[in-house]
């Protein structure tokens, strides 16, 4: 499953979107807003998605991972708008049936989902907002670990 | 001349621009990515300054300066990503 999504990312819906009878293994990575950046303190995060592209983005992820770790089931949620510290931006879900090929999954997942989703964040605190010093955008494939 | 270029903006190129979407007038008969840039760089200076980090998508795909463009295409400027 792939979603981007206004709304607060709800950790056990994640989670039981990749249960399957035939895994044993599930990893789940949550990126989470911290309090404080490059600049100082912050407290909270403005994320902004070209939402079309970095569903595109998401869901060859979801593919490449899926066939490359043979995995039962994938989930990414992204989270955008404003959010406060401690709460949940990003939730990537795997499972399959040993754990080594869960956690190689998800690495690879928000690895590329980084360099690849065109997505952006603001930091601000109460003094200031700036966006986030990113990476080039890279076509999803590139990412091969 | 063709002005129906329309150009989404995203991140801080939205901020410095004003706007989540800008309409452009490209001379060429043939226009490719490299005019596109010439001509929202004239029109928003601000944009010009952060220029060697921008990427253009067509479409939804990340392409070079040597592409050709149509007013039917989806176009938009990528700042650095910053995902996650």
């Amino acid at each position: 499953m792939i979603k981007i999504t206004q709304e607060p990312i709800d950790i056990s819906v994640v989670t039981a979107s990749v249960a399957d009878e035939g895994a044993g293994a599930t990893v789940l990575f949550l990126g989470t807003v911290r309090d404080h950046g490059d600049n100082g303190s912050v407290s909270e995060m403005y994320y902004e998605a070209y939402v079309d592209m970095a569903q595109e983005a998401m869901k060859k992820i979801e593919q490449e991972a899926i066939l490359r770790w043979n995995l039962r089931k994938f989930t990414a949620i992204h989270r955008i708008g404003t959010q406060k510290v401690g709460e949940v931006s990003v939730a990537i879900a795997v499972s399959s049936e040993h754990r080594k090929e869960a956690f190689e999954a998800c690495k690879y997942a928000i690895d590329t989902l980084k360099k690849t989703a065109p997505i952006w964040k603001k930091e601000i605190s109460d003094s200031s907002a700036r966006w986030v010093k990113g990476v080039k955008l890279e076509d999803t494939l590139d990412g091969h670990v | 001349m063709k002005c129906n270029f329309k150009v989404k903006l995203f991140g801080s190129i939205r901020e410095a621009a004003q706007n989540k979407e800008v309409t452009l007038c490209l001379e060429a008969d043939h226009p490719t990515v490299i005019d596109l840039k010439a001509s929202i760089y004239a029109a928003y200076p601000k944009i010009a300054q952060g220029s060697a980090f921008l990427m253009v998508a067509v479409n939804r795909k990340v392409v070079d300066d040597t592409t050709k463009i149509s007013p039917d295409d989806e176009i938009a400027l990528l700042p650095l990503v910053s995902g996650g």
